[in-house]
């Protein structure tokens, strides 16, 4: 790995936490969605790095519990979901659906966690009563993505361009 | 023959269509999930034995007639019971401390787990339905201990 993408991939890392930090007293409305998808638009495979020094800086500060387990999957469907779209090129709408059915389905795959855990019935009763926080989750998640994908991406554009 | 058309392989092309049908299909189904089967507290009085056990094994015990609908309604009204933690809007009040015995996961891997008749009960405290006659305990756990003392 060259160093210009070591330090790049840290930055973006930082950028996803302090979005994440700053945003969290939001329920369920978040932005990081949005930048999974545009590090896998715009910088394919380095995306995993990115990920996951996000998701074990997120463990450091928040601690190592059950929910950070779910982390190590959930956000890896969707960086897996992005980097098969983008072989298809799809435009913003495209792009926001898959963040708004990401959002519905985040709490279902959070509670296959909390299977280990409590067994099935305390997931299920978890899944449920989150269910109003994952419609939310899935509405922000496409109206976000469907306005801010495209002046983002044109910023990624510029941003790669000029870091070669 | 037409060898191209034998040559051509099936890849599944995402559109803005499949993907609006799909979140629809997901969106009806969550709605139909949560309309079935989310929790129902029930209207009316209510007789409830609430218990709280502390790390050094220590009882305390309760018995309330409410009309709360909610254990935290319910437990709120017991005089010399103290429930204190962090409150978010998802899962209502996370419990730190009770009575003043504090229970601090990041620090010592101890939690308070609710029961529900002896059993984990499905949801925190601020959204589990109390039903008449059951008995609702509050037990200092280490994480990976069994909840029952």
């Amino acid at each position: 790995m060259k160093t210009t993408d070591l330090v790049r991939d840290s930055l973006l890392a930082a950028l996803l936490l302090a979005l994440q930090v700053g945003l969290a007293w939001l329920p369920n409305i978040e932005l990081v969605t949005l930048l999974l998808i545009l590090y896998a638009v715009w910088f394919g495979s380095h995306g995993w790095i990115i990920l996951y020094v996000f998701v074990l800086l997120e463990g450091l500060i928040y601690g190592f519990g059950l929910w950070w387990l779910s982390y190590l999957y959930v956000w890896a469907v969707l960086m897996a979901a992005a980097l098969f779209m983008r072989r298809f090129r799809p435009g913003p709408l495209s792009w926001a659906l898959l963040g708004g059915i990401f959002g519905l389905l985040f709490g279902g795959l959070c509670s296959l966690s909390y299977l280990a855990a409590g067994g099935p019935s305390a997931a299920f009763a978890w899944w449920i009563s989150g269910i109003p926080f994952d419609i939310i989750h899935g509405i922000s998640n496409f109206i976000l993505i469907l306005v801010l994908f495209t002046p983002l991406s044109r910023l990624f554009s510029f941003l790669k361009r000029h870091g070669q | 023959m037409n060898t191209s058309r034998h040559n051509r392989r099936f890849t599944l092309r995402p559109t803005p269509l499949m993907g609006a049908i799909i979140a629809a299909i997901v969106l009806a189904l969550l709605l139909i999930a949560y309309n079935l089967f989310r929790p129902v507290p029930m209207v009316g009085s209510k007789s409830i034995a609430v218990e709280v056990i502390y790390e050094d094994g220590t009882i305390q015990q309760y018995s309330l007639t409410t009309e709360a609908q909610y254990l935290q309604e319910a437990v709120e009204q017991i005089p010399g019971l103290t429930l204190n933690g962090t409150t978010s809007e998802e899962y209502g009040l996370m419990i730190d401390e009770i009575n003043g015995h504090r229970a601090d996961y990041q620090k010592d891997g101890a939690y308070w787990a609710i029961l529900c008749d002896g059993e984990p009960c499905n949801y925190g405290v601020s959204m589990q339905p109390i039903k008449n006659g059951e008995s609702y305990s509050f037990v200092y756990t280490k994480a990976g201990e069994d909840f029952s003392s």
